[in-house]
């Protein structure tokens, strides 16, 4: 019985409503005005922050200008440094690899002409003796072909006369 | 017309102020919040490159601090005699000349091809793949021993200025060597920009001293 009796009139009710809505409102427009405070405080603070590194930079950099002549060959060096390995490096090591032929070839040849370029080095050779010429080339080349280090792609014998003594033209062909 | 107004107001004057939070609230978020979000987050960017920046200025500095002008002065010194500054014919002739004594031959003539004198930019006919400029060498040196022709191949290897051995071609007791030396100009503009500096590391040491041992 008691429960059907509202003693709250309609008007009140509505004013409830309005005074909560109020709140909310008011409460969403407080945390909104914080955070905007907040970052706009943080947001100065890092502004701040960058104009002071600014600042160090740039007596950093006039430190720096301080010292020119000692910073220039200081890079000039690491330049040429970086170059000169680089150079090295690459170099492809042509009398290098015509050494390490003509050490293979033994005394009783004669070494008549030699050309050398970067993917292929010719030599010929000369002989009076045959034999030499079969140990050259069943012995002392493959050998040669095992060095990995040479790189040596493969061996051809492009001539091969007798002229007063035996010659032979090899033709050595390198992985470049 | 004034009339009904005040009569609207009347009715809604209680949301009129909850309404006016709400778009404030909304002006406060998309005119200050919002933006403030990509503003902090690009300052931040801003500082954590001026701190890295700064970082490197200050190493910089410190490498600078503890170099001596004597000491850089040597290295120098070794690495522009490795890399001339501009094709050194006299440089050049030492090194031909050094090489052949050294591997007890003699150097018969050598000729340059000069190629761009004066120039801002290398020019093509003087490029390498490499990137540093070169100048060709046809050097004619002769010996009674071939092996001692290969053997100048291999000195002028280490001596300085660096080159590059392209061709050899020797008959008999003659031996024609087609030869690549670099050279590097100085760029002053491109060093004076720069103020980050490293010090040498020791694989650069151990070449700037391979370097100087090839230039005795």
């Amino acid at each position: 019985m008691n429960n059907d009796i509202n003693l709250i009139t309609q008007r009140e009710q509505q004013r409830d409503i309005y005074s909560k809505m109020f709140l909310a409102t008011a409460l969403l427009f407080g945390v909104i005005f914080v955070l905007a405070l907040i970052l706009t405080l943080y947001s100065l603070f890092l502004k701040a922050e960058e104009a002071s590194l600014s600042e160090d930079v740039v007596s950093a950099r006039t430190r720096i200008a301080g010292y020119g002549e000692v910073k220039q060959k200081i890079l000039i060096v690491s330049e040429r440094v970086d170059s000169a390995r680089n150079i090295i490096s690459k170099r492809n090591s042509l009398e290098t690899r015509t050494s390490q032929i003509l050490a293979t070839i033994p005394d009783i040849f004669s070494v008549d002409a030699i050309k050398a370029e970067s993917d292929v080095i010719t030599v010929e050779l000369g002989s009076l003796s045959l034999l030499a010429f079969d140990d050259l080339l069943e012995t002392r080349l493959p050998a040669l072909v095992k060095d990995e280090s040479l790189n040596l792609k493969r061996i051809e014998s492009s001539s091969f006369t007798r002229a007063g003594n035996y010659q032979l033209t090899l033709a050595f062909y390198f992985d470049i | 017309m004034k009339q009904k107004l005040f009569q609207i107001y009347t009715k809604y004057k209680k949301q009129i102020l909850p309404l006016a939070l709400i778009l404030l609230s909304l002006f406060i978020a998309f005119r200050v919040i919002l933006p403030q979000f990509s503003l902090i987050s690009e300052t931040n960017s801003i500082i954590e490159n001026k701190k890295q920046e700064l970082e490197t200025l200050n190493n910089s500095i410190r490498v600078l601090e503890t170099t001596s002008d004597d000491a850089v002065s040597e290295d120098l010194a070794i690495s522009t005699n490795a890399l001339p500054t501009s094709k050194d014919v006299t440089k050049i002739f030492g090194a031909l000349s050094s090489a052949a004594s050294a591997s007890n031959t003699e150097l018969n003539e050598f000729s340059l091809k000069i190629g761009g004198v004066f120039g801002k930019e290398v020019s093509p006919a003087d490029a390498s793949a490499i990137g540093v400029p070169q100048v060709s060498v046809v050097a004619k040196v002769s010996s009674s021993d071939t092996s001692n022709l290969i053997q100048f191949g291999q000195k002028l290897d280490q001596t300085l200025p660096l080159s590059e051995i392209k061709q050899i071609d020797a008959v008999g007791n003659l031996g024609t060597f087609e030869i690549k030396f670099y050279y590097k100009p100085i760029d002053l503009n491109i060093v004076s920009k720069k103020d980050k500096v490293t010090p040498l590391s020791q694989a650069d040491r151990n070449l700037l001293n391979q370097l100087a041992e090839w230039n005795q």
